[in-house]
């Protein structure tokens, strides 16, 4: 019941747009990085585009050089000597070649030696120089171009390599590429090669610098940042930022990974999950990368991310808060309605609870009675009542099983049914029996009661009762002996047992209903019914007031901060004979006269014989009032006083002084006597002292008897 | 609370009649007279013997019990026989003594 719809609702609700969320996140975090990495690929292409052009460039030119001046080599085949200035202007012609010069084959001018190398050569202060290449030289390259390339008459572009000390002539050695085409003489047979270097660092260094200046501005701060470099089409580092590693070779499976002649592919390089962006250069078969650490494209997708989420995250506290505020609006009517009939429900139960007197209205000599029923929070199904008709209390306690508002019904009806029977039936089985059979027959309802039903005899003590189901009541300090019945509803043809006892004057009658004795305290300890039991007995002789109050304030003691969870009803009856006694002027009646003198022969400590006469005394002037004296209700009182006990006998009928009437002739032998004045003479015989008064139409007549 | 008991017993001492015996129980007062007198009503029939009404346990009588006892008497008186009351307590001989009634039953303890 505590968590409302709206709540319910809310939650559900929520539930929903959190899945929703999840999988929304997770869809837009693939999509930004698929996006990321095809915006990163684009980006960095066209990066290599520029570079791409300005490499070619140079790679053409060194190309076209030698291309267009192999023509006037071979045409002065011939004449070794003319070499040297077709050298000279190819390097001065073209900036970008660095050393022009023709590998001949071993003694192909006889008269040059073995080894003729015609050579021209740009230095650091871009002076050429002409020189020849003797005996000495030596390096992998010429034994590459002129004994594989050669013989194949192809022209290549060569791996990149150092340049040998000879040529470094005391400057650095520079890394150089060389490109290289065969050169025929008159037969149209290779040869020589004619060649160009071109220096890598040229190129290299404004590319590479122009990158890192550019990696450096956006991905400042990163761990891994991105680079470039080229490698050949063997895999080796041609450009590298890390210059230990140019000339060497790229891990296999790096190269592997590049597939076409440009695009993008994800590995790991040098243990960094990276992306790499590549193109080809397609002349000289070198490839560009472009490598970007994953997390540098990813970052910005995380940082998206969770900055969606984050949003997220706000947004469903706020439906949260919505929901809360606006459906308690929309649905919690239905929620409303249910607690509006709880809570009318409530009213009406504690209109009749209201209605239910603490006591009795018109009070009884005989009886001293006193209820209470504390509800627990929720509508529940306790009941108690009393009524008073023809001399007897007609009374119950009850509990109907279960809670809300079935219970509560049932409660009114069951109280209905009691107040109703109890106005025609004179026995406490017959009572329970009715109420049994009408509940049965008449309710589907799985709801039954546990009840105590009992009638006193306010003149006797005589208790009639019939305990169906319920808890056992304390008499006068004990636990009253029940049969075990049925609860009220349980069984419609369940036959109930009744039984008699008999009050003596002063008994205590305390009766409760379960919620008293389990009633819990926080640590869940039961008030029991041993503690009411103890608690009866040491207050014997409280008022039936003080009783109920007191124990009501045992168990909210007990109970402490604990919530009741049960109604928590209390009756208390103490029975006393009456001293004084209303009867109507029937026979039917008169039985009634005989415990309410003993009762006070008893108060006044008469002997037993003399009770006997005042009872003969007493029986025969009611006997005359009945008889005679037309009276409709007769009122007998008993006192004491000093050591004669004094019953007044009052009624309404015609004027009769039964003091002065004693006519009997007590010589005449009784069966001769006149019928009547019988009864006068026992009166006056047995009395010790009488006297009559007329008043406001009452006769009242007092009969003396000693102690 | 009263009741009473017929029975019949064969003749004793003297008397060679048949005796009906009456057992009385408990409070013969204006509340039980009706009662009593209904309950007396078959010996009203008997024309032929004495009665004995037991009075052991008899607690109580009024006026209207007394009345019973007298028209028993007069029956049986008025056909020769006796009415013999026994083992009365003393506060029922008191009651009958003071009545004059003593007189007309005869006792056996």
């Amino acid at each position: 019941m505590r968590s409302s719809l709206s709540a319910r609702l809310t939650y559900r609700i929520m539930a929903v747009v959190l899945v929703m969320m999840v999988v929304i996140a997770g869809v837009v975090y693939y999509k930004v990085r698929e996006y990321m990495l095809d915006e990163a690929q684009d980006r960095h292409l066209s990066i290599l585009l520029e570079h791409y052009h300005d490499m070619r460039r140079k790679l053409s030119e060194v190309y076209m050089a030698i291309e267009n001046n192999v023509h006037e080599v071979e045409r002065d085949i011939g004449q070794p000597d003319l070499m040297f200035d077709h050298m000279e202007r190819v390097v001065r012609q073209n900036p970008t070649i660095a050393c022009s010069y023709v590998l001949f084959k071993e003694y192909y001018y006889p008269s040059r030696g073995r080894v003729f190398i015609p050579c021209a050569r740009r230095d650091e202060a871009d002076t050429v120089f002409v020189a020849r290449i003797d005996t000495t030289y030596h390096n992998e390259t010429a034994d590459y171009l002129l004994h594989e390339r050669l013989p194949k008459d192809e022209s290549c572009w060569t791996k990149p390599y150092y340049e040998s000390e000879q040529f470094a002539n005391g400057q650095e050695r520079r890394l150089l590429t060389t490109y290289a085409v065969p050169v025929h003489d008159g037969d149209g047979q290779p040869v020589a090669m004619f060649c160009a270097d071109l220096a890598l660092e040229e190129i290299s260094d404004t590319i590479v610098h122009d990158i890192k200046k550019m990696v450096g501005h956006y991905e400042k701060g990163q761990r891994h940042q991105s680079y470039f470099f080229v490698i050949d089409w063997q895999g080796t580092i041609i450009m590298h930022p890390d210059e230990g590693r140019i000339a060497k070779t790229l891990p296999a499976d790096v190269g592997r990974a590049m597939k076409a002649s440009r695009g993008r592919c994800v590995t790991e390089i040098d243990g960094v999950e990276s992306m790499l962006t590549y193109r080809s250069i397609s002349p000289v078969g070198w490839v560009m990368v472009f490598v970007t650490p994953l997390d540098a494209i990813q970052k910005n997708a995380r940082t998206l991310n969770i900055i969606i989420l984050a949003a997220m995250l706000l947004g469903l506290l706020a439906i949260y808060l919505f929901c809360r505020w606006q459906i308690k609006d929309i649905a919690d009517p239905v929620a409303m309605q249910k607690a509006n009939l709880e809570h009318e429900l409530k009213i009406a139960n504690g209109i009749q609870m209201a209605m239910l007197p603490k006591t009795l209205n018109r009070p009884s000599e005989a009886i001293d009675l006193y209820a209470a029923l504390t509800p627990a929070r929720d509508v529940g199904g306790d009941l108690y009542d009393f009524f008073l008709r023809d001399n007897r209390l007609f009374f119950c306690i009850g509990d109907v099983s279960g809670k809300g508002v079935p219970a509560a019904l049932m409660m009114a009806v069951v109280r209905a049914m009691f107040r109703s029977e109890v106005r025609r039936t004179d026995s406490a089985v017959a009572i329970v029996d009715t109420m049994n059979r009408t509940i049965g027959e008449e309710s589907t309802a799985d709801y039954f009661v546990t009840m105590f039903v009992g009638i006193l005899d306010l003149t006797t003590g005589r208790l009639d009762y019939c305990n169906a189901g319920h808890e056992k009541p304390i008499i006068a300090g004990q636990p009253l002996e029940i049969k075990p019945n049925l609860p009220v509803g349980a069984l419609s043809y369940w036959t109930y047992e009744g039984q008699q006892t008999r009050l003596q004057s002063g008994d205590m009658l305390f009766l409760y209903t379960d919620g008293l004795s389990e009633a819990q305290n926080v640590a869940e300890e039961q008030f029991g019914r041993n503690r009411v039991l103890q608690l009866v007995r040491a207050h014997g002789t409280d008022t039936a007031q003080q009783l109920v109050e007191f124990m009501d304030g045992e168990v909210k003691r007990h109970s402490g901060d604990a919530e009741q969870s049960d109604d928590i009803t209390l009756l208390a009856i103490r029975w006393r004979q009456p001293e004084r006694l209303t009867m109507l002027a029937t026979m039917d009646e008169i039985g009634r006269l005989e415990p309410f003198i003993a009762h006070a022969a008893q108060r006044a400590g008469m002997a037993v014989s003399d009770a006997k006469r005042l009872r003969l005394a007493v029986e025969e002037a009611v006997a005359n009032v009945i008889n005679h004296g037309q009276a409709t209700a007769i009122t007998l009182q008993a006192a004491i006083e000093g050591r004669q006990v004094v019953i007044t006998i009052d009624d309404d009928g015609l004027p009769f002084d039964q003091t002065a009437d004693s006519t009997t002739d007590l010589s005449v032998p009784a069966d001769q006597r006149p019928p009547g004045g019988l009864g006068i003479m026992y009166l006056h015989k047995m009395a010790d002292g009488l006297d009559y008064q007329r008043t406001d139409g009452h006769n009242i007549l007092r009969i003396r008897k000693n102690k | 609370m009263f009741k009473i008991t017929l029975s019949e017993q064969a003749g004793i001492e003297n008397r060679s009649a048949e005796k009906l015996v009456a057992t009385l129980v408990g409070d013969l007062d204006n509340a039980a007279s009706t009662e009593a007198a209904r309950g007396f009503e078959p010996v009203f029939e008997r024309t032929d013997c004495d009665i004995v009404i037991d009075c052991t346990q008899l607690n109580y009588i009024s006026s209207s019990g007394l009345r019973i006892f007298l028209n028993i008497y007069k029956h049986f008186h008025g056909h020769g026989h006796w009415v013999i009351l026994k083992r009365m307590s003393d506060d029922i001989r008191v009651v009958l003594s003071l009545g004059g009634f003593l007189q007309l039953f005869h006792t056996e303890d």
